[in-house]
């Protein structure tokens, strides 16, 4: 193959590659929704977002474990983030990556409040006994 | 929860990445196979060397 | 069963690729490997290559002894560290300096600094520090009369790396408590003990070159720098023509299969397909008799070995396919001969997968280095530091894309290059033979991509 055959080859590729890369439009991300709730459980359904504003994602604890399983709360970078944290026994809860850590009483609701400019998924956990209470997932920009 | 490929749903769609791949392989094989049988052939199939 | 969190020691996991950016990266992949099937070059370009020596002082220092002893030294100090924080430090992952060094800086960190420098493991290993200081104690002892070591057996080959470096990463990924201190430092002891008695048989050096999982590991990464020391002298070389002098050797394949095989578990591992599967084996176990976490264990281990010897057969595959043509030989020899050209992969597979675990996670040592033991100390005034997410994910994202298009295009290159100095004497079978090559190596990098989209979807 001649010189001039190669770099028609080459160029030939690149324009195929930005073509795709326009159609694909890989940057995007797919979801642009409000905050969501998804659970990891296959069972139970997904909330629909509700017309108004989106409910406030609560974690509700039974001695030490999340009812109804441990929730991925999803949200949107920038957002206000809230979590209100609710137990039947005291707790000590830490959210990693955010690095936040509060006390949880019996009776009083506990909430969580950042400011959700790190993306990636962070984990609401029990800081005595490593239990996972919910998932945050911050989307990208 | 299966294997998402995300909102694609099935894990078949998964192995749907996989075939034309694995199709390449099959086709290389035959065609390899075949041009090597062509060769130990000594009959009148081959062409003459040169 | 629920997903856990990446690597407990972690605070963050990572966000799973769009679609998007998937396809885009499989189109890039074959669009690649077409155009670099068709601008193939006819004479080999990195064997042998030219090696060229450093002059000026810096190079002379570095490759001094005293600059050798001292790496040793430190070497020997983390290793020291490593075992007296594990036990007596707090046992609490994120709290204690072992996990996150044994884990981050050494297993990932060492594999950033051997692509980068060359085989600095090599000066650090403590291992071979201590074999070497004992090995001169032992010669003056005896006043230069102490007995040859056995030969090491060629049968062994790189056995007993490949079966370390299954070793570690099932501490990794099939224990239940992986970032526990004191399992950490237990690891680093009995992995001491073994080490030392493979150097007392068979000498430091072969022990080092060949049985040593951590030696053979980093020193496959280091050979795609461009540092190189010969008879102690530092040297410069073109990047990845160092993969083109590996020795072959029984075993070697299964040690690069180990290298991808580990990673993908630890991929698959995150993902809902395992969530069904090794569920079902957790099932299976527990209703064998098995508790729950032995249950756990046992499918992690049975995972982790299934895909090393699933990215094993994937290989074994490529060379029947190349045996159809070259009937003159072994499938044994032409994997050996082979298998150099997938280091970059594997490269793609621990750099994507553990990008973020170093980024981030690795900054944890400003405040472990001032407490180690997560007593409270603050030796050099950073123990509150916090971690910075300096990186966000879109970047990320697009780093393990480049990372896994460039880790392809490199090992196309060496097969390549490779195929043209096997069959030299055969031009007809170099581009047969490098479809079959091209075919795995998709295979292989696909199912990265694969892996990327769907962890923690």
């Amino acid at each position: 193959m001649s010189r001039n055959q190669r770099l028609g080859l080459i160029a030939a590729a690149v324009v195929v590659l930005v073509v795709a890369f326009v159609l694909i439009r890989p940057g995007e991300q797919e979801d642009p929704a409000p905050p969501k709730f998804k659970t990891t459980q296959p069972e139970t359904q997904t909330a629909e977002a509700k017309p108004g504003p989106p409910p406030v994602p609560v974690v509700d604890m039974r001695d030490g474990k999340p009812a109804g399983g441990a929730k991925t709360f999803e949200f949107r970078p920038g957002d206000s983030a809230r979590i209100d944290v609710r137990s039947n026994q005291p707790a000590e809860i830490h959210l990693h990556g955010y690095d936040i850590e509060k006390s949880v009483q019996p009776g009083k609701t506990t909430t969580v409040r950042f400011r959700a400019d790190i993306d990636g998924i962070f984990e609401l956990e029990d800081h005595d006994s490593d239990q996972e209470l919910a998932r945050i997932r911050v989307n990208p920009r | 929860m299966t294997f998402v490929i995300a909102h694609a749903g099935h894990w078949l769609v998964t192995i749907a990445y996989f075939i034309p791949v694995i199709g390449f392989m099959a086709w290389l094989a035959v065609a390899q196979l075949r041009a090597r049988r062509q060769r130990e052939r000594p009959d009148s199939d081959r062409r003459p060397p040169g | 069963m629920t997903l856990p969190i990446a690597h407990g020691i972690a605070q963050r996991a990572d966000l799973p690729i769009t679609l998007g950016l998937f396809l885009f990266g499989s189109v890039v992949v074959l669009v690649v490997s077409f155009v670099a099937l068709a601008v193939l070059w006819r004479r080999p370009l990195f064997e042998p290559y030219p090696w060229r020596p450093l002059s000026g002082f810096l190079s002379r220092v570095l490759s001094s002894r005293p600059v050798e002893i001292l790496c040793g030294a430190t070497g020997v100090a983390l290793l020291g560290l490593v075992i007296y924080a594990g036990l007596k430090g707090q046992q609490t992952a994120a709290a204690n300096f072992t996990p996150t060094f044994v884990y981050v800086i050494f297993w990932v960190g060492m594999v950033a600094a051997s692509i980068l420098f060359g085989d600095v493991y090599r000066a650090f290993n403590p291992w071979r520090a201590i074999g070497r200081a004992v090995a001169f104690v032992a010669r003056l002892a005896t006043r230069g009369e102490l007995p040859p070591p056995l030969a090491y057996p060629r049968r062994l080959g790189y056995w007993p790396a490949a079966t370390g470096l299954v070793a570690f990463t099932a501490l990794e990924l099939v224990n239940s408590t992986p970032d526990d201190p004191s399992t950490v430092a237990i690891a680093t002891l009995v992995y001491s003990v073994l080490t030392f008695i493979g150097m007392a048989l068979y000498g430091v050096d072969a022990w080092t070159t060949r049985g040593e999982a951590f030696s053979v590991y980093f020193n496959l990464f280091s050979r795609l720098a461009i540092f190189e020391t010969r008879e102690g002298v530092l040297g410069l070389r073109p990047p990845l023509a160092g993969l083109t002098r590996i020795q072959p050797g029984s075993g070697l394949v299964l040690v690069v299969a180990a290298m991808i095989g580990t990673v993908s578990f630890d991929g698959l591992s995150e993902t809902g397909l395992w969530v069904d599967i090794g569920g079902a084996l957790g099932d299976l176990f527990g209703s064998l008799g098995l508790s729950s976490e032995t249950a756990f264990e046992v499918s992690n281990a049975v995972g982790l070995v299934a895909m090393v010897a699933l990215v094993f057969a994937l290989y074994r595959l490529g060379i029947a396919g190349m045996k159809i043509l070259d009937e003159r030989r072994p499938a044994g020899q032409l994997a050996d001969w082979f298998v150099p050209s997938l280091v970059p992969i594997a490269l793609a597979y621990v750099g994507a997968h553990y990008l973020t675990l170093l980024a981030f996670q690795g900054q944890a040592m400003t405040y472990l280095a001032s407490d180690p033991l997560g007593e409270g100390a603050d030796l050099f005034g950073t123990a509150e530091v916090g971690i910075s997410y300096f990186m966000g994910a879109r970047l990320i994202q697009w780093l393990w894309v480049a990372l896994v298009v460039g880790g392809h295009v490199a090992a196309l290159a060496l097969a390549h290059d490779r195929a043209l100095v096997v069959y030299r004497d055969e031009q007809d079978k170099v581009v047969p033979s490098q479809l079959w090559m091209l075919a795995v190596m998709i295979l292989f990098t696909i199912s990265a991509l694969l892996l990327l989209l769907s962890s923690n979807a």
